[in-house]
């Protein structure tokens, strides 16, 4: 027990509390369950002390203290279960309720609503309101999120996350008294990419989203926790899924990438596994006449490893919605082939990471609490690429005075007497003089450099020495005579492009792996459904080499199979290209 | 060994036989004329008592010309059977001519499956699913009987309709729920 903790009781049981840790804080900490209701603290955000629900008694003091902002002292004996506590609570619970529209047949939050469930709890008689309740503004659209003003108790944990972690504050309380109500500043929408967590904070139904506006109940939903796979940033996220279908995705809770946050291309980012109807049933073979024809497992890994075996110098590629195992076994393939996983072998890019390796400045360690006075950014927009990365590195912009520079190019870097993150796309990295830049990049002041690029696991693709896919890499590695190629949602974007659709055309046979058809399909002689991201099980690696598991989500469908036994399939079918001696 | 209790000397009548074939074939001919209590069902039934609880159904709002359903899935949550699939939608009105914007977009129950507990129309919060006096369910196909909304909208109970099946006249005929509450206020 060190010099800053000490003991204190609630309800006669002993809990350790830390200097300037209130109750609230230190009875969560303890893991011990006790009976602390609370709505306007929240553990990322500042504790107004409004709501008043948190009430306890604490033996010695007259008054009833809140136990969110009151700090735990030395020998307290607190009470949750004592009369004045229960009559406080109840007190509260019916002035909330007197206002409260009757709408939760209606309301999104059933069923998860911490009004209903600190009712059935706390509400100790029938409500003797005999009048007609205050009508509002209802169901006002604030952009991706609507906001009911009947609904809401004026916790003002939205307004508070806006300015304390957003910092672009857009919606602030107005009026007074009776007619508190949260609204925009200008009356319009929430433009900004977090309006989401707006629906997650919200302890009732005021806020809520449109895309999962009335759609289901959390009852009949099944929590899963997984990453997010939009972006690179990896935050952790809660996957919602019923009759296997993804319902809706939440914020997970990781206070190393993204605290309990997640923004609204993230969140909208599950509709991409819901497509159901465009789904491959099964391997198909282009026939004779060259229209498709579906065929066995059997029949089609044959067919593909013979195109394997025959043709010259097999490419083999993967997007970066991929695991990190999956991506090894596609590398031990492409090994066997004699060739490498997205042009490896020679790859301007992967030669400039080892430099970056080998001289001890790859980044490690958490970004968001990475220990650099300084980032630089050349090039890049952290707001698009890694979006919970900006807002939080933003955070600390405002909190700690961390200096953020963004830059157009690796020249013009200033130098700095503070230790420095440096944050490259894939044109800085995969340009063939950055190695030389790197002693001079390290007296300019820079420590560690960070890469970032499209999709979701191109980390961990860089850290198994694969060259992650992106726009510039793929120039000419692709007009081999044939490639195998591991679509996901940016390879079939990209097939919209004349260049990449082009580079296709010229192949002159593509084995596809891909789950949904898409116009890449029309390039393809073999097709072989995979199973689609959330249905794979493996580890990726976030923006930052933090080390998440992608849980599986979704039960594959049809005749999917999953990366590994794809691989382990065409194997078995001697694909080799030289002679293996038996 | 214990005396068996079941089993008495044989008398003369035992030995001759035929006068215990006569007293079974007197006694059933005595039947043949004798009032008989079977109904003929389904042409005569019982009078059925009035709280008789038969399939559930879907109450129509006459004002509103919707169906009174906000589909907050409080009875397929609750139905033990889980033969209730609702779908919510949005309504196209706004929240200024409508009281409410929710509506089912797909109600669907398994009579096949349905248990007839009553405990949909019991968790109803807005009374919009009732029991009615339908207990007859006979098809010949299965998935037939999957009833969809427009088939729960329509009033199936006055279809059974059969002489002498109720006291009262099944036009007349609501929950006994409402007819409680009428009692009261004519009462109060």
């Amino acid at each position: 027990m060190s010099e800053d903790t000490f003991k204190f009781s609630i309800d006669n049981v002993e809990i350790e509390g830390k200097k300037g840790e209130t109750i609230l804080q230190s009875a969560l900490r303890s893991g011990k369950k006790f009976d602390l209701p609370f709505y306007c603290w929240h553990e990322e955000l500042s504790s107004p002390a409004q709501c008043r629900i948190c009430q306890v008694e604490v033996d010695g003091w007259g008054k009833l203290v809140t136990s969110c902002s009151t700090p735990a002292n030395p020998d307290m004996k607190v009470s949750t279960k004592s009369d004045k506590v229960k009559a406080a609570r109840a007190g509260v619970m019916e002035l909330y309720l007197l206002n409260h529209p009757l709408d939760c047949p209606i309301c999104d939050k059933g069923g998860e609503c911490k009004l209903q469930d600190y009712t059935m709890r706390y509400h100790l008689k029938p409500s003797a309101f005999t009048h007609h309740k205050i009508r509002r503004a209802k169901h006002k659209n604030m952009g991706r999120v609507i906001y009911d003003a009947e609904r809401c108790i004026v916790c003002t944990r939205c307004t508070r996350f806006d300015e304390e972690v957003v910092g672009d504050s857009q919606i602030g309380v107005v009026n007074r008294g009776v007619g508190l109500e949260i609204d925009s500043f200008d009356g319009g929408e929430v433009t900004h990419n977090f309006s989401g967590n707006f629906a997650d904070l919200c302890p009732v139904g005021a806020w809520t989203t449109k895309d999962y506006r009335f759609k289901s109940r959390p009852w009949q939903l099944t929590k899963i926790d997984s990453p997010c796979t939009t972006c690179s940033n990896g935050c952790q996220a809660v996957y919602w899924q019923a009759k296997n279908k993804l319902h809706r995705i939440t914020a997970g809770k990781n206070s190393d990438i993204n605290k309990r946050w997640i923004c609204d291309k993230g969140r909208e980012g599950y509709h991409l596994y819901n497509n159901v109807e465009n789904r491959y049933e099964q391997p198909m073979v282009r026939g004779a006449n060259g229209e498709f024809e579906e065929c066995s497992w059997e029949e089609a890994a044959r067919i593909a490893s013979e195109i394997l075996r025959e043709s010259k110098s097999p490419a083999v590629f993967t997007t970066n919605l991929v695991t990190n195992e999956a991506a090894n076994s596609l590398k031990d393939l492409a090994k066997d082939l004699n060739s490498s996983l997205n042009g490896s072998d020679n790859s301007a890019l992967l030669e400039n990471w080892q430099a970056v390796v080998s001289k001890g400045m790859a980044q490690k360690g958490s970004a968001i609490n990475h220990s650099a006075k300084r980032f630089v950014v050349v090039g890049l927009d952290l707001w698009e690429t890694t979006p919970i990365f900006a807002v939080l590195s933003n955070k600390r912009k405002r909190d700690e005075g961390l200096v953020i520079e963004e830059v157009a190019s690796l020249d013009k870097v200033s130098s700095n007497n503070n230790p420095t993150l440096l944050i490259i796309g894939e044109k800085e990295l995969g340009d063939k003089s950055f190695s030389q830049k790197l002693d001079e990049l390290k007296n300019k002041g820079v420590t560690e450099i960070l890469p970032l690029f499209e999709g979701c696991n191109p980390r961990g693709l860089l850290e198994s020495g694969i060259t992650p896919f992106g726009s510039e890499v793929q120039g000419d590695k692709i007009a081999a005579g044939t490639a195998l190629f591991l679509a996901s949602d940016l390879s079939r974007e990209k097939s919209f492009l004349p260049q990449f659709k082009q580079q296709l055309s010229n192949l002159d046979k593509l084995i596809l792996l891909d789950d949904v058809s898409s116009p890449m399909s029309e390039f393809a002689s073999v097709i072989l459904p995979t199973r689609n991201f959330a249905m794979s099980f493996g580890g990726i690696s976030t923006f930052d080499n933090q080390s998440q598991v992608m849980k599986q989500v979704l039960q594959p469908t049809g005749a999917m199979k999953s990366v590994e036994e794809i691989v382990s399939l065409l194997s078995a079918h001697d694909h080799k290209h030289q002679e293996v001696p038996r | 060994m214990r005396k068996n209790y079941y089993k008495r000397d044989y008398t003369l009548k035992d030995y001759l036989f035929f006068p215990a074939l006569i007293e079974g074939l007197w006694y059933t001919l005595k039947l043949f004329f004798s009032k008989k209590y079977t109904i003929q069902y389904p042409e005569e039934t019982r009078t059925f008592p009035e709280i008789l609880r038969g399939f559930p159904y879907l109450v129509w709002n006459e004002e509103e010309e919707r169906e009174r359903c906000v589909a907050c899935k409080l009875c397929e949550r609750v139905c033990p059977p889980q033969c209730i699939t609702i779908e919510p939608d949005e309504t196209s009105e706004s929240w200024l001519t409508v009281d409410v914007e929710r509506y089912p977009k797909k109600f669907e129950i398994d009579m096949g499956t349905c248990i007839v507990c009553g405990f949909c129309a019991e968790a109803c919060p807005v009374d919009a699913i009732r029991m009615s006096d339908a207990f007859s369910w006979a098809n010949y196909d299965r998935n037939d009987l999957i009833l969809n909304k427009n088939q729960l909208l329509t009033p199936y109970h006055d279809v059974s309709r059969l002489k002498g099946m109720y006291k009262q006249d099944p036009a007349k005929r609501t929950s006994v729920h409402d007819r409680k509450r009428r009692e009261k206020q004519t009462r109060a």
